[in-house]
């Protein structure tokens, strides 16, 4: 079926009515703050400290005041410990 | 100019002024490949989709094996990323009443012609819309966005052969649809 120049015209006209599109201003930027790590800042990174230091603390008191054995609170503080590692090594 | 291999390995290691190069020189093209395959009246969301790659595309970075060229790979991620969204959400492009293309038609002199044309395009972007992904990108891209066969070839990572296939059977397409449309005259 030979191919009508027509359509090729329509096609050009109707979508060349509208001017192609460009990207906004401020994109560059937006992408660059999204990639950009967010840091806590010095004052919550030291309260982030005294909780995980409290928590510890507590955790081991609880467990100890049970009868719970000094290996197993050293095991449970150890796999916490490693899960901490792995999750802060993969958000980085 | 630094190739886009040197600045793939620098921004795999942390430099952000690497990456900073990369969106800088493939952003306009990834850009242009979403709308393409969204559509005229999808403009926010294809640059929603443009940011959502690049950013996945960073976070890639240390797996990019360098198997395809950067580019290669970078536009397969944003056809597959674009073409997801248009089958998880239904986009329907704006609806404009009969009422409304008169209405702007009877403040405008040359209002019948216009109201006409208003009409017509109307038809067309509906016909373009019910085509295959592959074909509407094609199309928007050739006579939208005036890109040439050989850039249309390289963002759809197809040979040019392919391109010309896919533009000659989506205007076969069209043409049926729009006849049973009643616009004849395509």
């Amino acid at each position: 079926m030979p191919e009508p120049i027509e359509i090729e015209a329509l096609l050009r006209e109707s979508m060349q009515a509208a001017a192609p599109p460009k990207l906004t201003p401020t994109f560059t930027q937006r992408v660059t703050t999204r990639l950009r790590p967010r840091r806590l800042s010095a004052g919550a990174q030291r309260a982030l400290r005294f909780y995980a230091l409290a928590a510890v603390v507590v955790s081991v008191a609880v467990m100890w005041s049970q009868g719970v054995e000094w290996s197993l609170i050293a095991l449970s503080l150890a796999v916490t410990a490693v899960i901490g590692a792995i999750v802060r090594s993969r958000l980085k | 100019m630094e190739a886009d291999g040197d600045l793939v390995a620098r921004a795999a290691a942390g430099d952000e002024q690497a990456f900073a190069a990369l969106l800088e020189r493939y952003r306009d093209r990834v850009f242009r490949l979403a709308v393409s395959i969204l559509g005229q009246a999808f403009v926010g969301e294809a640059e929603e989709v443009t940011q959502e790659v690049f950013l996945r595309v960073h976070h890639a970075l240390k797996s990019f094996r360098g198997e395809s060229k950067f580019g290669t790979w970078l536009y397969r991620v944003t056809f597959n990323q674009t073409v997801n969204l248009k089958a998880r959400v239904r986009f329907n492009a704006p609806h404009v009443t009969e009422d409304a293309l008169a209405r702007q038609a009877a403040a405008d002199p040359d209002a019948l012609t216009r109201l006409e044309r208003a009409r017509r395009d109307a038809v067309v972007a509906e016909c373009v819309a019910e085509l295959p992904a592959i074909y509407q990108s094609a199309l928007r891209l050739h006579y939208w966005m005036g890109e040439s066969i050989a850039e249309i070839a390289t963002l759809l990572d197809v040979p040019e052969n392919t391109v010309k296939s896919y533009l000659f059977r989506a205007r076969q397409l069209l043409q049926s649809m729009l006849k049973d449309r009643g616009y004849d005259n395509a």
